[in-house]
């Protein structure tokens, strides 16, 4: 009894040091590739001005008359002033936490589900594999943003409601990828003879087939993430977001809403938006490059189809 | 990867796909007012309706009977374009509104997918032939970029420099108010004037993803043995892409339109919705504003179908045009 105990406890700190040998790995390479280099930086920089954004904004983002009305960019406010005269450099500021807290959330648990679904769907060869799979394929055809809109406009919008929805109807695209992932590892002769030696299949699932799995899922996560700050960005521009937390979408909302064009406050609008281009674009750079790092033959495929 | 399927068992399961997941958009269409929290008669009954008009609705609606009376007569009400009336525009018919508005998103939609299969397939198969080399970073960055630009922001841009700044085209809408056309050629013209921006705003998203399929697929080709014989045969470098690598190579990008089609369906309502483009998206934009749950639920339905067919048809050409499919 005792001694099973030692080896476990040996194994994890094996596995422990292990996972932070690849882990030093990953970023190695993340860091000698030009687009992981970039990427890195540009997520790193948002995500350090979002969550420092107390110590950095100069003004309360949501008092009135900070300033004059609509002031177009000054020293003093460094991204112009709306039409209630709050600062936007510091409302870009706060706003980032939203966007960034709900795309990343919302791209983790949609990423966490296609990996749920994905690796069964690849694993088992029978009916439990077709079911899954038809269950992907169905979900694949559903315009997502469509039902976005949809689900929002009934059950309404919090933050919450909104990571869960983005999750739940985002997880089928990367589901495809890691299915076709799963297929070509459960090909693998080391899966035949775990089998043989009378392992359940979830024991397989979990010990052989995840840990191949993963390099493909962490770099869709990424990738995931671009497509749900997108999203949250839609939604809250379209007047579904959360009324009463900044997100950048939310401020876009209000920019359109007040007919900030005709007033010709361009900086209204064109910085929540920066901030939108430049977020997604850092995760699109630090997603490709995880790819190639992670799975080197397979990076032609990104974009590929089954 | 070979097919050992024939064209006609391609066919059925295809039509099997399509129908398996149209009757999940009944009864998703279905379930959704019925499930969610709060009186499912408030959502076919809006406040400003007449008590005449209410009972119309509960009797139509079979609100009071059981749920699998609900079901029936939802299904017929739905396969005879029957989805209520509109709360907001009260007391038109949910139907007539978007069959007014759905010709014009179809065109917007299909205008888009044309030209960013005509820039975005060329610009990637040109990728592939420059593998490596600066031309061909240079485009795969550009649409890694151009991928992260989110759509209804780029619409703000284009109405920002094109209406504004430089105003040469205009504000938003399909006709300026009160025009009177003289012919069908006057009002094609003015509706294209009116459609350029929201065409190439929603074409710019798409572009970048055409160009990605074209480029991987191209590149899957290229090193085929047949290609190798092309070129030692002497044919020229041109004769070689255009005539032995890129047909085949578009088969796969064509099977994505379909898949294209459902995010092109979300880009539309946020580009209708800048431009105040009176198509479906729009309309959808505005019954959610409103809490028109009627109009919600039309929009829901057919913008969903829309996809399913086009996603149909996709796969029709797909097997019309790969001669693996059903082949020898």
């Amino acid at each position: 009894m005792s001694k099973t105990e030692i080896t476990v406890q040996t194994d994890r700190f094996e596995s422990t040091r292990e996972l932070l040998e690849s882990v030093k790995r990953v970023l190695i390479g993340l860091l000698s590739n030009k687009k992981g280099l970039a990427g890195l930086t540009l997520v790193g920089t948002m995500v350090f001005i979002s969550f420092a954004a107390p110590l950095i904004a100069p003004y309360d983002p949501e008092a009135l008359g900070i300033g004059p009305r609509l002031e177009p960019p000054t020293g003093e406010h460094l991204m112009g002033t709306d039409d209630l005269g709050r600062d936007v450099f510091s409302m870009f500021l706060y706003g980032g936490r939203i966007s960034l807290t709900v795309g990343i959330a919302a791209g983790i648990v949609a990423t966490v589900v296609a990996t749920l679904i994905g690796v069964p769907a690849g694993y088992y060869r029978g009916r439990t594999g077709r079911w899954l799979t038809t269950a992907i394929d169905m979900s694949l055809v559903f315009p997502p943003f469509v039902l976005v809109i949809v689900f929002a406009a009934y059950i309404g919008s919090t933050v919450f409601n909104i990571i869960v929805i983005l999750a739940l109807l985002s997880w089928p695209i990367p589901a495809r990828t890691i299915k076709a992932k799963a297929i070509s590892v459960r090909e693998n002769e080391f899966v035949e003879s775990t089998r043989a030696l009378g392992a359940t299949d979830f024991t397989i699932m979990k010990d052989e087939v995840l840990p191949n799995v993963l390099p493909v899922v962490f770099a869709n996560g990424v990738l995931q993430v671009v497509f749900t700050i997108l999203m949250e960005a839609a939604v809250s521009f379209l007047g579904l977001g959360d009324p009463t937390r900044i997100s950048w979408g939310t401020m876009l909302y209000f920019a359109q809403t007040e007919g900030a064009l005709s007033l010709g406050a361009w900086w209204w609008m064109i910085f929540p938006g920066l901030g939108i281009v430049v977020t997604a674009f850092g995760f699109t750079l630090l997603g490709t490059a995880l790819d190639e790092v992670l799975n080197p033959r397979l990076q032609r495929r990104t974009w590929g189809w089954d | 990867m070979a097919t050992t399927e024939s064209k006609s068992e391609f066919l059925v399961r295809r039509l099997g796909h399509f129908t398996v997941a149209f009757c999940a958009l009944l009864v998703i269409n279905f379930a959704i007012p019925r499930v969610m929290p709060g009186d499912p008669t408030t959502q076919f009954v809006g406040p400003g309706f007449t008590e005449e008009a209410r009972q119309q609705m509960l009797e139509q609606f079979g609100l009071n009977e059981p749920m699998w009376e609900q079901f029936l007569l939802y299904l017929i009400n739905t396969l005879t374009g029957d989805f209520g009336l509109s709360f907001s525009r009260y007391p038109t018919p949910v139907f007539e509104l978007m069959m007014e508005r759905l010709p014009r998103t179809l065109f917007l939609m299909g205008a888009s997918v044309s030209l960013s299969v005509a820039i975005g397939v060329p610009l990637g198969a040109f990728g592939a032939w420059k593998f490596g080399q600066r031309q061909d970073v240079l485009i795969t960055q550009g649409s890694l970029f151009f991928r992260s630009i989110p759509t209804f922001w780029l619409a703000i841009l284009m109405l920002f420099v094109f209406g504004y700044l430089i105003p040469i085209f205009p504000l938003g809408g399909v006709s300026a108010a009160g025009t009177e056309y003289t012919g069908l050629l006057d009002y094609l013209a003015d509706l294209i004037y009116h459609s350029v921006l929201p065409i190439v705003t929603l074409s710019a998203y798409f572009v970048a993803g055409y160009t990605f399929l074209m480029r991987a697929s191209l590149l899957d080709i290229l090193p085929e043995n047949y290609i190798t014989i092309a070129q030692t045969k002497g044919l020229s470098d041109r004769e070689v892409l255009f005539r032995h690598a890129v047909p085949p190579a578009v088969l796969p990008v064509i099977t994505q339109l379909g898949f294209q089609i459902g995010r092109l369906v979300g880009g539309a309502i946020l580009v209708e919705a800048v431009f105040s483009y009176p198509g479906m998206g729009q309309l959808m934009f505005e019954a959610v504003l409103a809490r028109d749950f009627p109009l919600i639920q039309g929009t829901f339905f057919l913008l969903t179908l829309t996809v399913l067919t086009a996603m149909l048809i996709a796969d029709l050409l797909y097997a019309f045009l790969d001669p693996r499919v059903g082949g020898s």
